[in-house]
């Protein structure tokens, strides 16, 4: 029904905003983007330029007294913003999945990890003749050593990595077309950090995903983005493919975090 | 004014300070030898069954003036290792000496006094302060505890304090959750420096904060050794950050150094395979180039392999 040579998520002149006593502060300024199917954005910026916010209104979690104050998102050609809560929920963690930062505040910590994967499954309702046995495979998916006995363990039994494989694995359950990832290897040491990226970008092209991926982090952006989009203050400075954009940035702001990025390896 | 927060003898609180430099040119600041520490493995009954060995006969010693680093993955001992040097975590065995003096020998009030000299800095700027304590009296609390000054003296010092780490003093009577991230970084930073330390143990200080604050956090510890001629001992899983600020690295790997050099030929010339491991797996900010990831097996590792000179003052366990 949907061209597939549409983006997969349009968003158009998005602003968000929170209230304060001289009106609305935006959060996220006029903001467009868009993410093609199979295409890997990166979303890059400090923290409180807006960047987790925007990934947020694709989802219809913006915190309130956040609100959606105007723009369009469109997701596989449905407007998003004006979707009803019910409808909302079949495309929320079902066609999108989202992997926090933190895995351990993400997990339930008295549940198991089998009963939580479990769980999306029987949240979105997918007809599986055997969830456990889903949840085992997904498991394995994401390339987590000896899945039988995992499944069945909580999240404090498990390492940062093995949390944010299982957090991958619930992010996967319903096959998503999209993946929001946030910040997903900033809390884990350099070489966990190596193997959770690869294992995205071999989800991605095996799956077929789609993958936001917000970090401030560029040598992560060069080494997994296609293209990147660069905030600042709550609007987009600057965007384009991958390597444009580290061979030639064209906004003062991208080039400082360039520069700052290079100064920290001499190599 | 801030002379009268002096004790008999002592060295001043503030400014700049001729009785540190070259205070002890014969021993090293902090001289670390076959520290080892376990942890009890599951209940006491078990115990004799299997200790957890978090540090493993370590052995180093940091200058006067320097940073030394120590890098590794989380469990590899790293943390461990400074908190041992401070005794904040009784070693189970070594040596550990401060200016060629036995700090795990000092008696109570030694050690007491010897905090005033070591000082840390903890990895989460926002756990590591009393969420129900003004900032300004989380900063003063360590005078009140060594009992130095009045309380106008103690507050003038607190307000120098302030200054010195770049906050305005009219942050003093807010609370830590009305702070940033990298605010709260710069009280945990005031709180180590009030008692004029010579020594800080920096244990992941910046890892919770991105990166622009980062910068700025780095600076301002680089700006105060300039400054107060500290000594650094930092702790870090930033190989990036290690490789700007360190004068020395030594690399953790299960509880023991796998190699010690300068950060420059570190960088430049790891030696031990996990050594070339952990620097691989750096993402490069360059997307024409690939991060080259090699993985190190960790059933090559040999735990009793002594740190050997293979070459001037570059030393791995091989």
């Amino acid at each position: 029904m949907t061209p597939s040579d549409q983006p997969l998520v349009e968003i158009d002149r998005l602003t968000v905003g929170f209230p304060s006593t001289e009106g609305w502060i935006h959060a996220v300024s006029g903001v467009s983007l868009a993410v093609a199917r199979g295409e890997t954005l990166a979303l890059v910026g400090e923290s409180g330029c807006g960047k987790t916010l925007t990934a947020l209104s694709i989802l219809r979690l913006v915190p309130p007294p956040g609100q959606i104050l105007s723009g369009s998102i469109r997701f596989d050609g449905r407007e998003i913003t004006t979707l009803a809560e019910a409808e909302m929920r079949l495309v929320r963690g079902a066609r999108i999945g989202l992997v926090f930062q933190e895995p351990l505040t993400a997990l339930n910590p008295v549940l198991t990890i089998g009963w939580q994967i479990e769980e999306t499954l029987r949240v979105h309702r997918m007809t599986t003749p055997d969830p456990r046995a889903r949840a085992l495979a997904l498991l394995a998916e994401v390339a987590v050593d000896d899945p039988a006995r995992r499944i069945d363990e909580y999240a404090h039994q498990l390492s940062g990595g093995l949390r944010q494989r299982a957090l991958i694995a619930m992010a996967l359950a319903c096959r998503p077309a999209l993946l929001i990832a946030d910040e997903p290897t900033t809390a884990l040491d350099v070489t966990v950090q190596a193997e959770i990226l690869n294992l995205l970008m071999r989800l991605k092209v095996k799956h077929g995903l789609a993958l936001l991926l917000i970090t401030h982090d560029l040598g992560v952006v060069a080494q997994t983005a296609d293209r990147v989009a660069v905030m600042h203050a709550g609007r987009i400075v600057e965007e384009a493919p991958v390597r444009t954009l580290f061979r030639t940035p064209q906004h003062p702001y991208t080039v400082g975090l360039l520069r700052e990025a290079a100064r920290r390896v001499t190599r | 004014m801030t002379g009268d927060l002096r004790e008999k003898g002592d060295r001043p609180l503030f400014g700049s300070d001729s009785s540190r430099k070259g205070a002890c040119p014969l021993f090293p600041l902090i001289d670390v030898r076959d520290l080892v520490k376990t942890y009890a493995r599951g209940g006491r009954l078990l115990r004799r069954s299997g200790d957890v060995l978090a540090v493993d006969r370590v052995s180093f010693a940091i200058e006067e003036g320097e940073t030394f680093g120590l890098v590794g993955e989380s469990g590899s001992g790293k943390s461990t290792t400074g908190r041992c040097i401070l005794r904040l975590v009784e070693p189970t065995h070594g040596e550990i000496r401060f200016r060629g003096e036995n700090v795990l020998a000092f008696s109570r009030e030694r050690l007491r006094r010897a905090r005033r000299e070591m000082q840390m800095i903890f990895p989460d700027p926002y756990s590591s302060l009393n969420p129900r304590m003004r900032v300004g009296t989380i900063v003063e609390e360590p005078l009140v505890i060594h009992g130095l000054g009045t309380r106008p003296e103690r507050q003038a010092r607190v307000a120098e304090l302030f200054q010195l780490v770049g906050l305005a003093s009219s942050m003093s009577r807010r609370y830590p959750h009305e702070l940033s991230g990298g605010q709260c970084q710069r009280i945990g930073l005031a709180r180590a420096l009030a008692l004029n330390p010579s020594f800080i143990v920096c244990d992941e200080p910046i890892s919770a904060l991105d990166l622009p604050l980062q910068t700025q956090v780095v600076e301002l510890l680089l700006d105060l050794q300039q400054r107060l001629g500290l000594t650094y001992l930092f702790i870090a899983h930033d190989l990036r950050l290690v490789e700007r600020v360190c004068t020395r690295v030594a690399v953790m790997y299960r509880g023991r150094i796998v190699e010690l050099a300068s950060a420059s030929r570190l960088f430049e010339a790891p030696h031990h395979p996990y050594t070339r491991a952990l620097l691989s797996a750096v993402p490069v900010p360059d997307p024409e180039r690939r991060t080259t990831g090699l993985t190190f097996d960790p059933s090559t590792f040999n735990p009793s392999a002594e740190l050997c000179e293979v070459a001037p003052e570059h030393w791995a366990a091989v």
